[in-house]
């Protein structure tokens, strides 16, 4: 199995992060301002292959089960749409759902508020400062 | 002497006294103890070596370098709980909080009166105990060291009455960077890495490290030899370690995997079995005031009103990733919440629990078998509700709960819908931090693996010592424990040296 993420990958990770966590007023950083795709991508390229296979499944499940109740892929939904069916898979009483969903973006959240930039915007201070 | 065994260009052979398996808590001070008695002793680490300077803060780049499967060990159960551990040099006491509890006396007494184990005593460990203390400079942080996210919990605890304090740490030169599970970049915790195993190698201590140990040999029911196996860019070289004695320390989760698959025990119907891990959990709050949590001591404070119902809480830190993630939120509420981080305090708590676990193997990965049970998820629920009340009654404006179908409450009223909930245990996130007992101890050798010398059963010259040995959990931080146990496994080789060197 491939240790790189194809582009429809990354493209769909950035999806996924301005799903969980979009930009408002407060935060307006989205996915694409910090390159999370690549960013993911470096990340995941280091992790043991399980893990890779799993994430990675997780992305494409993610993907394609929407069409089951909305009729589009996720990549297709609309933000609102994106993100009631994220939370309904985190609630879902489902424990393959929820692992699903928690798996994918917990890898996509961890990357994403470790970037520098994030951590800046939210108010933490430079490593280096610490 | 520490070398990297990956740049061995062929197989090599070494003649030593002790070989130990393993640099954690277990393994580097029984090995620096008895290179200290003047025995020569190998070490054998799986993981790399990594000293103060590499530690810079990214827990991204640290987990990858400091920890087994980049953290992501889990159990097979509901739920599935994660139980990050460390593989370097060091072991977990390189990414642990640094929490140094001596073990209860209650857990002592049981062991004694339930288990039979009437050679631990408290006159027995505590002097072992308490020169680990003074190696590591075991003490307090100063109130100013703690962080204000111990501190509004903690305060707010000592006005409800509630027993609970500051918790003593082997981090004297505590600086607060508030980065103690992705390794202390000042070096003032003192992990392994900083610690034994650097004295142990003063006193002439070997350690090997990128060296899996593999294979045991053992002859007419004595040991014989150790093989660990390296893997390099060039294949796969070996080193034949031949010793008299030799001491696992592979943890509660590779220690029984590591003598199962040498056929150590066979008769033993404990070997993996006895798994108990302190399942934990933890709240987030909301405070209008500003916490700014990654400045000071992740944990330093504990409440332990309720220990003896098996529920200990104690400070907890979480930096923003681990945060976006446990808040269970979509959309602008999770990038709002999140965008008021530094507002936002944590506090944790584990149990001392009743279920049990088990660790099986496929080839050399771990599977770990954990299905918590309805008496535990009773103590989470307590837990939950005792800590969302003390965050309520401290100030806090919302409470975010581990629990993915219930995941915020709004004020203190809303408290009652925990119970309400019918919550199951796979409706909780859970993580877990120290697996033991797998490798248990015990008079009897179908169902313990060591004696009270942490000696195998029938096998002479092999010992255990880690966190497996536990016939039971403890209810508390086991490192000090763990080291307690080595120090005095230590003391017994060398009272008994004619009988194995």
């Amino acid at each position: 199995m491939s240790v790189r993420l194809n582009s429809r990958e990354k493209k769909l990770i950035e999806i996924i992060a301005d799903a969980l966590t979009p930009p408002t007023p407060s935060f307006r950083l989205n996915a694409s301002d910090i390159a999370l795709g690549e960013e993911v991508n470096a990340v995941y390229s280091l992790h043991p292959w399980a893990i890779r296979w799993f994430f990675r499944a997780c992305l494409w499940i993610l993907e394609y089960l929407s069409v089951f109740r909305y009729g589009r892929r996720f990549s297709r939904l609309s933000q609102e749409e994106r993100e009631q069916l994220l939370e309904r898979w985190l609630k879902s009483r489902l424990y393959w759902k929820q692992t699903v969903v928690k798996f994918a973006t917990y890898v996509i959240l961890m990357t994403k508020y470790e970037n520098d930039r994030v951590r800046a915007a939210i108010g933490i201070p430079d490593r280096r400062g610490l | 002497m520490l070398i990297d065994a990956k740049t061995f260009e062929k197989n090599k052979t070494i003649e030593t006294e002790i070989c130990v398996i393993g640099s954690g808590a277990g393994g580097a001070v029984v090995a620096k103890e008895l290179a200290e008695r003047g025995r020569s002793v190998v070490l054998l680490e799986e993981g790399g070596y990594f000293s103060t300077a590499d530690f810079n803060r990214n827990s991204t780049e640290m987990v990858r370098k400091l920890y087994r499967d980049c953290g992501m060990t889990a159990t097979l159960g509901k739920p599935m709980i994660s139980i990050p551990h460390g593989k370097c040099v060091g072991g977990t006491t390189v990414i642990n909080s640094g929490t140094c509890i001596r073990l209860p006396d209650r857990v002592l007494e049981k062991w004694r009166s339930q288990e039979g184990l009437s050679d631990l005593t408290e006159e027995d460990l505590s002097p072992h105990t308490e020169k680990v203390e003074k190696t590591l400079g075991v003490s307090e942080p100063p109130r100013e060291l703690l962080g204000k996210h111990n501190l509004i919990v903690l305060d707010t605890a000592k006005r409800l009455g509630l027993s609970s304090g500051i918790l003593r740490r082997n981090a004297p030169g505590c600086k607060g960077s508030g980065v103690c599970c992705f390794g202390c970049p000042t070096g003032g915790k003192y992990s392994m890495v900083v610690s034994y195993i650097p004295e142990g190698v003063r006193m002439g201590m070997k350690v090997y490290y990128h060296c899996r140990a593999k294979k045991l040999r053992m002859r007419q029911g004595k040991i014989d030899r150790v093989i660990g196996v390296i893997s390099t860019a060039n294949g796969e070289r070996t080193i034949d370690v031949r010793a008299s004695v030799v001491i696992v320390s592979a943890g509660a989760i590779f220690s029984p995997i590591f003598l199962r698959r040498n056929r150590v025990a066979p008769e033993s119907r404990a070997l993996g079995k006895n798994l108990s891990i302190h399942p934990a959990t933890r709240l987030m709050a909301l405070f209008d005031e500003k916490v700014e949590s990654w400045r000071g001591v992740p944990q330093g404070t504990y409440i332990d009103e309720f220990s003896n119902e098996g529920i200990l809480f104690e400070g907890t830190a979480v930096p923003p990733s681990l945060s976006s993630v446990s808040l269970h939120r979509v959309g602008n509420e999770l990038t709002n919440i999140m965008a008021q981080f530094s507002h936002i305090a944590s506090y944790g708590f584990l149990v001392s629990e009743d279920t049990r676990g088990s660790i099986r193997h496929v080839g050399e990965k771990a599977i770990v078998f954990y299905q918590l049970e309805k008496k535990d998820v009773d103590r989470f629920i307590k837990g939950t509700e005792i800590l969302a009340e003390l965050f309520f009654a401290a100030g806090a404006k919302k409470v975010y709960l581990p629990i993915p179908p219930l995941p915020v409450l709004d004020n203190s009223g809303d408290i009652g819908k925990i119970r309400s909930a019918k919550l199951r245990g796979k409706d909780f996130e859970l993580f877990a931090f120290h697996p033991m007992g797998t490798c248990r101890i015990g008079n009897d050798p179908h169902h313990s693996v060591v004696n009270q010398n942490l000696e195998v059963h029938d096998v002479e010259g092999l010992f255990v010592c880690d966190a497996s040995i536990f016939p039971s959990s403890l209810g508390v931080n086991p490192q000090l424990t763990i080291m307690t146990f080595a120090t005095r496994l230590a003391n017994y080789l060398h009272q008994n040296a004619s009988r194995y060197f």
